[in-house]
């Protein structure tokens, strides 16, 4: 039996080098070199006037006892990890088949689509900050006046500040709503039109077409898609600082935006980096081990693996 | 054919709105033939008009005249109002004037050295060091040298509506009822326990008939609830803007001993600090305090007064208290907009949350000077729309009576501004001409000619000691004067404070202790405003309290020591 070598000649190497290099260098640059020192601050405390070696008790302090910014406690890190899965949940339960669906839609090109299509993307095409201050106005004025004509009353706080979390969630999924329809439209004009032909002439409905026919040969998109989207669970911070700057409720927060918003903010000093470095080390490994095992599971339920 | 043309239209459209927006950055000035000094200016509460009068008066006294190879003097500025310290420092401008916060921390690096500018002798024949508050001199010193000139001051505090005081009697007479002011021998001596000497008909900034206690003040909200009227109002998209009531509270009932906090040394003299609750009643320790164990401010009495009083008087989501008005509390209003609110309630109570008129508001200082246009559409209404505000003066005390003593804390102010014009080291170095230009300007905007004008063109002040003369003191609005004498009063009796402190502890703890409405001062957990953890989210005065940032003797050594030597 012959061994099966991948690379046959110099050449075969020379292109896998030029092929990786790239992306090598890139993660060398964009990950390791601009977080090394976080990775330093990780065994490091600020004692003294400097950054000294700690050992692994940042990992002790993000696990037990309370940090000495502002006392944040394990319990409130659960919380805020909570809202983030919360919000990776909703943007699968709701954003994910709704863009599916409507993406079908579009590519079908049943009526309107075209009208939709750029209505759907039209917002991405504004600043974030603008839409995202549009969103509050609309909430806090126009939104408020039909619960009042609905229920007689005004909520006392208004939206934007008695449910934080739920505009924040229902903007980040709405707001996403066009990039995905965009990217999954894509990847359905890509399949050959001589398979939905031959699939319409064995009487195959849209519904069908989509579940059985379109959804399994856009599939590796779909997992691309989950897939970031469990890598970034834990660094979405939902518009939230875009919303309410460092001022967000405590109800709302994600653990995306309490690192963002801590790193931030004005009362964080030297002696909070240690700590903060330390809960993004811990994230990282949580996310990397849950992206890894969701990849692997997804490529097992691929249903066009065996082709 | 028709699609083209549409494409075209759009096209046209997008360009002309890209070439608004960068229109709308565009500094103003750009005279080539003379030699340009470029100054970059916080376009907030306190605008440009100073700004505007200051560069062309100084263009004038160039006029003609050969500098740096040139012949005369263009100054350019620009007054962005969302651009961040970070943003300012890295534009090409010469001189940035904005509110710095922290200039302990590496930032000051980014300064030049501008010594010279506080010692040489200005027009006026002063200098700038001269005018400095007491012992400022050292607080600003970094590493001996100063860096940093204090621009504009901001008291945060209440504003209250003095002809709805009077209308609706919210005085409190020395016997305890309530008067309505016009005869001022039957008012109570008010928060600085001294009586007022004006005559009846001389409208004035004294304080009588105003709380003197957090007991009074909680009775005069209840009056204003029963007679109609709302007392009090911030900013709901802004709500952090009610910390501001904290810090004037807080400030008030510390006084001089405010001092202890910026020195992180009381001086032999006792602070009083909670140790833990017996229930709901705190425990509390008094003894002095030095730097090495200053970590015991974290827990002082009075910030727990002060919240506990917040907490008293807002109930909660499901009960309120009626004694915000609920725009407080929602995303609704913008600062700009709550403050036309406030300007219009008596005449529009419709347009309040509440219908009412409204008899406070918790704002800066530079609030008249940020909305004078609503003001001056008010007053055109009618006479009886025109409007007498004052700056209210705290409570000295959280109950009992107070005296000419103790009293005197009330005139406590403390600039949560932490504003400064400074010269943009990167910008001018190696540039002897233009670094001369932009310290003779620093020099220019200080003398006592130019603050007075600041002083008349904004009804507010700036961090410096300057004399008003009786026109330009006349010629401020009656709320303008009741700051303005206010401050003079706390100058007087050295209870005039700012984030600046000579201790390198406090330096490097600054966002701990510094007093500013979006700092860590009034921070729990990771809620950093007040507001928010006690009506929004439901928490009693002790939770938030027990909440907020507490060091331990050994963690504060840990982080500090070496700062004590």
């Amino acid at each position: 039996m012959t061994k099966n070598r991948i690379f046959k000649s110099k050449h075969d190497w020379f292109f896998y080098i030029s092929l990786m290099l790239l992306p090598c260098i890139q993660f060398f640059i964009f990950y390791i070199v601009v977080n090394f020192n976080s990775i330093l601050l990780v065994f490091q405390k600020f004692e003294n006037g400097k950054f000294v070696f700690n050992g692994f008790n940042n990992f002790v302090e993000v696990f037990t006892k309370s940090s000495t910014i502002n006392n944040i406690t394990i319990n409130s890190l659960l919380t805020y990890g909570k809202k983030s899965l919360i919000t990776y949940v909703f943007q699968m339960v709701f954003g994910f088949p709704f863009a599916i669906m409507f993406s079908f839609y579009i590519a079908k090109k049943y009526k309107g689509s075209g009208f939709f299509k750029v209505i759907i993307y039209l917002p991405h095409m504004v600043s974030a900050t603008v839409f995202v201050l549009m969103f509050k106005i609309f909430s806090d004025g126009a939104m408020l006046d039909v619960i009042e004509m609905i229920t007689g009353e005004k909520p006392f706080l208004g939206i934007t500040k008695g449910y934080p979390f739920e505009l924040a969630l229902i903007y980040t999924i709405w707001s996403s709503f066009g990039v995905n329809v965009l990217l999954y439209t894509g990847a359905m004009s890509q399949i050959s039109d001589s398979i939905i032909e031959s699939a319409q002439l064995d009487g195959i409905t849209p519904f069908k077409e989509m579940i059985l026919i379109t959804i399994p040969l856009i599939y590796p998109t779909i997992v691309t898609f989950l897939v970031v989207g469990l890598a970034g669970i834990f660094t979405n911070q939902m518009n939230l600082y875009t919303f309410y700057g460092e001022f967000a409720n405590d109800k709302a927060k994600t653990l995306g935006y309490f690192m963002y918003a801590t790193m931030k903010s004005s009362v964080t000093d030297y002696s909070d980096y240690p700590y903060l470095a330390t809960l993004g080390i811990v994230l990282t490994a949580i996310t990397m081990a849950i992206t890894f095992g969701a990849r692997a599971i997804l490529n097992r339920l691929d249903p066009m693996r065996e082709y | 054919m028709k699609s083209k043309m549409l494409k075209k239209l759009i096209s046209l459209f997008l360009v002309i709105v890209t070439a608004f927006s960068f229109t709308a950055c565009t500094p103003t000035g750009g005279d080539s033939t003379k030699f340009e000094l470029k100054i970059r200016n916080y376009g907030g509460g306190f605008g440009d008009e100073w700004l505007v009068k200051a560069a062309a008066d100084f263009e004038a006294l160039y006029e003609g005249v050969e500098y740096g190879g040139k012949v005369g003097v263009d100054v350019v500025y620009s007054s962005p109002k969302n651009d961040s310290a970070e943003t300012d420092m890295q534009s090409d401008n010469h001189i940035v004037v904005r509110e710095f916060g922290d200039i302990y921390s590496s930032r000051h690096s980014e300064f030049l050295e501008i010594d010279s500018v506080f010692t040489d002798t200005l027009s006026d024949g002063k200098t700038i060091e001269s005018k400095l508050y007491a012992g400022d001199a050292d607080k600003l010193k970094i590493n001996g040298h100063y860096y940093a000139v204090p621009h504009y001051e901001i008291f945060g505090g209440i504003t209250y509506d003095k002809g709805l005081f009077k209308e609706r009697s919210f005085y409190i007479s020395a016997t305890g009822g309530w008067v309505n002011g016009t005869n001022k021998s039957v008012l109570s001596n008010g928060p600085d326990g001294v009586k007022c000497t004006h005559a009846n008909d001389v409208i004035c900034t004294c304080d009588d008939g105003l709380p003197a206690n957090y007991e009074e003040f909680k009775a005069l909200l209840e009056r204003m609830k029963g007679n109609t009227v709302t007392p009090m109002l911030w900013s709901g998209q802004s709500d952090y803007y009610a910390n501001y009531m904290l810090s004037a509270m807080y400030a008030c009932l510390m006084g001089k001993d405010l001092n202890y906090v910026y020195d992180l040394d009381s001086k032999g003299n006792n602070i009083t600090y909670i140790t833990g609750f017996d229930g709901d009643n705190p425990t509390t320790v008094s003894e002095p305090i030095t730097t090495q164990t200053a970590y015991k401010l974290y827990t002082q009495e009075e910030k727990y007064e002060v919240i506990s009083f917040l907490d008293s008087i807002l109930g909660s989501v499901g009960v309120p208290s009626n004694y915000v008005d609920r725009i407080g509390f929602s995303g609704t209003k913008t600062m700009k907009e709550t403050q036309k609110i406030f300007i219009q309630s008596k005449r529009l109570p419709q347009v309040a949350g509440s219908e009412r008129p409204i008899a406070m508001l918790v704002e800066g200082n530079y609030w008249t000077h940020e909305s004078k246009t609503a003001l001056a559409q008010e007053a055109a209404k009618g006479p009886q729309w025109a409007k007498t505000y004052g700056y209210m003066p705290m409570p000295a005390v959280v109950s009992g009576s107070v005296d000419a003593t103790t009293g005197v804390n009330s005139y406590t102010l403390v600039d949560s501004a932490s504003c400064y014009m400074v010269i943009n080291k990167r910008t001018v170095e190696g540039n002897q001409d233009l670094i001369n230009l932009a310290k003779e300007f620093i020099k220019f905007c200080n003398t006592d000619e130019k603050l007075q004008e600041f002083t008349t063109l904004t009804n507010t002040t700036k961090g410096l000691k300057y004399p008003l003369t009786k026109t330009q003191y006349d010629s401020l609005s009656h709320y303008g004067k009741s700051v303005w004498d206010l401050r003079e009063k706390a100058i007087a009796n050295g209870v005039i404070f700012s984030n600046k402190s000579a201790n390198a502890v406090f330096r490097k703890a600054y966002s701990d202790f510094a007093q500013t409405c979006t700092g860590g001062f009034w921070s729990s957990g990771t809620t950093r405003v007040a507001v928010q953890g006690l009506f929004t989210n439901g928490q009693t005065a002790k939770e938030y309290f027990n909440g907020m940032k507490k060091l331990s003797a050994q963690e504060w050594a840990n982080i500090y020591q070496s700062y004590w030597g």
